[in-house]
């Protein structure tokens, strides 16, 4: 009966036609709030979950833990199952604390992993940054695309520091600006809160570029793949 | 009505409806609309020569190169474009690699058909000359990557097919991240720092690692760019356009960009428009 499905064309044409019923649907709701709308979003939420699954199932646990465990005789993978139920335990007043346990192992793990994952990202930032002097011109002689000129190089230095002393203050709460030393403080606090705006300004321009990009993959899709190729017939 | 407030009470939807005239009409059959040659930033620039320095060195273009593709159908229109002519590159540079996914499932099978598609005309096999490891969730990446520095074998163990991970050519003398010539990241949202985490190497020589985010994350990324602990970036959609015109290969980027500079014109019309709106309307309160 669904035969004709076999047929790449045709099985091609109703992904694209499918396709762009989503994208219609969901951008209905630029227009106003409607059903239409709402039965989209539950239908990508319920393919986003299901995918999920069953990608999760066939690509770790199906491979890793259920086949060594039934053929490989690796029996003890069993216990992994009991250890993962105890986080459900958080829903039971009476034995909550089972999940702590757990919870327990987890956070300690994070914990250390989030240490070494500062020291890897920011370390090599601030030893970059403080191993180069104001008059150190090795930038200047590098042939890496960010070399800059002898001058830039040390204004670069000198604003880095300036910015992160300001920006670094700026959550700095304990002082009230009455004395002059405070005051010096509410000022560098004020300048932080200045180029945070800035580096806010910077990400706004580019989350506007990011959104623009995404509607035009979907006009792309909606134009080319939908209407031009699947209606009409073109290339 | 005052012009002033005509601005200012004008329905949004008109704006809707405008900014897709402006993005979409480039895109109708014979349509030509003139932009520029895109201006090539210096990040774009030092990820395409990172690519090709990796290429053009005798020992390293043997290593695997960790293709990360971690995106899925929200951000087609920016990261797919970077990681298709990213694989165009490594596929005319013939350096083998290997797929990644560990942030969204669907790039798993969004890296898989991409290279799927790409690989026969370039004479590239699956297995042969490049593979997938499939997707692990990102609560246990760490561990994985971890495990997969020091033990490649063991962290991957099957491939995104079901085969033993070491039963593939491609992996043959893969041991550790020692035998990892690059790793590409990328992303929709931030991944990169388990990279930098357990690929940086930090007693031998490091291994050059190149991301590939949406506009919205790039500006978070640029110190890493000038610590050296990224070789290079591509920034959204912009990037993609930029080295698609490094790599002389024109492909959905590239087709993008007049949408792309009138959507920006657009914008900042729209911005000063709405100012003015605002001025007159104070001004006349």
């Amino acid at each position: 009966m669904f035969d004709f499905l076999l047929n790449p064309k045709i099985a091609q044409a109703l992904v694209v036609w499918a396709g762009a019923a989503c994208t219609l649907g969901i951008y209905s709701i630029l227009y106003k709030e409607n059903k239409v709308f709402r039965f989209f979003e539950h239908l990508f939420i319920g393919l986003g979950t299901g995918y999920t699954i069953a990608i999760t199932w066939n690509d770790i646990l199906g491979p890793r833990w259920w086949k060594p465990m039934i053929t490989e005789g690796k029996w003890y993978f069993f216990f992994a199952l009991p250890a993962g139920m105890l986080f459900y335990f958080v829903y039971s007043k009476r034995h909550a604390w089972l999940s702590r346990l757990i919870f327990g192992v987890s956070f300690g793990a994070a914990a250390g992993l989030a240490f070494q994952g500062f020291a890897a990202k920011f370390f090599p930032q601030l030893q970059r940054l403080a191993a180069t002097r104001f008059t150190d011109l090795a930038e200047s002689k590098s042939s890496d695309a960010y070399a800059l000129t002898p001058f830039s190089a040390a204004l670069n230095n000198f604003l880095g520091l300036v910015i992160l002393s300001c920006v670094m203050t700026y959550f700095f709460f304990s002082f009230q600006p009455k004395d002059k030393p405070a005051k010096i403080v509410a000022k560098m606090s004020m300048s932080g809160r200045w180029v945070l705006m800035f580096a806010f300004g910077a990400i706004f321009g580019s989350t506007i570029m990011a959104r623009m990009s995404l509607l035009i993959g979907r006009m792309y899709f909606l134009i080319h793949d939908w209407v031009v190729v699947t209606l009409l017939g073109g290339t | 009505m005052t012009f002033g407030q005509r601005l200012q009470k004008l329905d949004r939807r008109w704006l809707y409806l405008l900014t897709a005239l402006v993005i979409g009409i480039p895109f109708l059959p014979g349509v030509r609309v003139p932009v520029p040659a895109p201006v090539i930033q210096p990040q774009t620039r030092a990820y395409y020569q990172a690519i090709e320095d990796l290429a053009s060195d005798p020992v390293e273009s043997k290593k695997l190169v960790i293709v990360a593709v971690n995106y899925g159908a929200g951000t087609l229109a920016e990261n797919q474009s970077q990681c298709e002519a990213t694989l165009k590159h490594l596929m005319r540079k013939k350096l083998k690699f290997a797929l990644l996914t560990f942030i969204d499932p669907q790039g798993r099978d969004l890296g898989l058909r991409l290279a799927e598609r790409l690989g026969p005309s370039r004479g590239y096999t699956y297995g042969q000359n490049w593979c997938s490891f499939g997707f692990r969730p990102f609560d246990g990446v760490n561990q994985i990557l971890k495990t997969m520095s020091t033990d490649m074998p063991g962290g991957v163990v099957t491939d995104a097919k079901g085969a033993a991970i070491e039963s593939l050519p491609v992996m043959a003398g893969v041991r550790s991240a020692d035998d990892v010539g690059m790793v590409i990241n990328f992303a929709s949202t931030q991944s990169i720092d388990v990279w930098l985490q357990f690929f940086s190497r930090p007693d031998k020589s490091a291994l050059p690692v190149l991301y590939a985010p949406t506009s919205i994350m790039a500006p978070e990324a640029y110190p890493l760019l000038r610590s050296g602990q990224l070789k290079g970036m591509l920034t959204g959609l912009k990037g993609a356009i930029e080295y698609e015109a490094l790599l002389k290969e024109p492909g959905f980027a590239t087709s993008a960009s007049a949408s792309l500079s009138w959507a920006h014109f657009l914008i900042i019309g729209l911005v000063i428009l709405g100012n003015v709106g605002m001025y007159l309307e104070k001004k006349r309160v």
